[in-house]
């Protein structure tokens, strides 16, 4: 096992310690807010805000790699923009879905068109678009290049999803920001912890793994090219008298892409 | 037979008489608690993320698997040639 190997297994159990810890801190533990809140559905809110912070590491991933990128183009910094954007569409469709079971009962609607929640909308579409792009437009160094742009654009829409309660209002809760009445004392383990979880353990994590894979699609695309050049094809019955099936080209290999 | 017909033409309406507009009543009973949203929400949060950890990891394992099958029918190569 290498050290980045043990690294990685390290932050899985400190993530599943930290979990099994956190669910029923929640539950069990954590008092329930006032009705006006949300009254027990407010307790998603110690893993939407969490998970919503989530998307600020993920897209600073996407953006610092996809900017690296565009300056100094390698196989590293792909496969962490990459990383960056499939994690960033990743944590974003989690408060797309967590936000509007808690919005249900704070609010009555399930989705309004409030500032913070249509600019958050538009950084997850985007995205979501490069996810989108990087699956069905190839790999070639055009599509990275143009992928990489996006990641750089998606992200500067990111502290506008921030600043945009102060500036435009709206109905979204500013309790623990500028101007917000804060939290009971009893309601601060539950959010530390889930930041934990969720914002320190769990970007890490996806990302490290969604790298990964990226960097062996990578080595896959390198190594098919190497055998196309030295004839394996040609030769395939000779060198695999087991008489095993050619392994799959990347292009055309289910679940590569 | 005949009667029953009648009756449930009756219940679904005409389309003339269907709701064009909904207003709200006042003291109705919720549709579902607050609890049932908690729990739609954490169990989605949790099984998205367990989902995704799996999938990625299976894919990298997937993917490193062929790398390897490939390096080793290269391996053999040469031999061939000779």
């Amino acid at each position: 096992m290498t050290k980045k190997d043990a690294l990685f297994y390290g932050i899985l159990a400190a993530f599943t310690v930290a979990l099994l810890y956190t669910i029923p801190l929640i539950f069990l533990y954590t008092p329930t807010a006032q009705l006006q809140a949300g009254g027990l559905a407010q307790k998603i809110f110690y893993f939407h805000v969490p998970v919503a912070n989530g998307i600020y590491v993920t897209g600073a991933v996407c953006f610092i790699a996809s900017a690296i990128y565009l300056v100094r183009p390698s196989e590293t910094a792909n496969a962490w923009a990459r990383a960056g954007s499939d994690c960033a569409a990743f944590f974003g469709t989690l408060v797309l879905c967590s936000g509007p079971l808690w919005a249900k009962k704070a609010w009555g609607v399930y989705w309004t068109w409030d500032p913070q929640l249509t600019t958050l909308l538009l950084s997850v579409l985007i995205y979501w678009a490069i996810c989108l792009l990087r699956a069905f437009a190839g790999d070639g160094a055009a599509e990275r290049r143009f992928a990489a742009a996006l990641g750089v654009m998606g992200t500067v829409n990111l502290p506008i999803i921030y600043i945009s309660v102060q500036k435009w209002g709206g109905n979204h809760p500013t309790v623990i920001r500028e101007g917000g009445g804060g939290m009971h004392e009893s309601m601060w383990p539950a959010f530390i912890m889930g930041h934990v979880t969720m914002t320190l353990l769990l970007p890490p994590l996806v990302l490290w793994l969604r790298s990964r894979v990226a960097l062996l699609q990578a080595t896959m695309e390198h190594t098919w090219q190497e055998a196309l050049t030295r004839g394996m094809v040609d030769h395939w019955d000779e060198v695999n008298p087991a008489d095993e099936a050619l392994p799959n080209a990347p292009g055309n290999a289910p679940g590569v892409r | 037979m005949t009667a029953n017909f009648t009756s449930s033409a009756q219940t679904r309406g005409n389309p003339e008489e269907r709701s064009t507009q909904f207003v709200p009543v006042e003291g109705a009973a919720p549709a579902t608690d607050a609890g049932t949203f908690m729990v739609a929400a954490y169990v989605l949060m949790w099984l998205c993320t367990v989902f995704f950890i799996l999938i990625t990891w299976r894919k990298a394992r997937g993917i490193q698997n062929r790398v390897n099958e490939l390096q080793k029918a290269i391996a053999k190569l040469p031999q061939v040639h000779e």
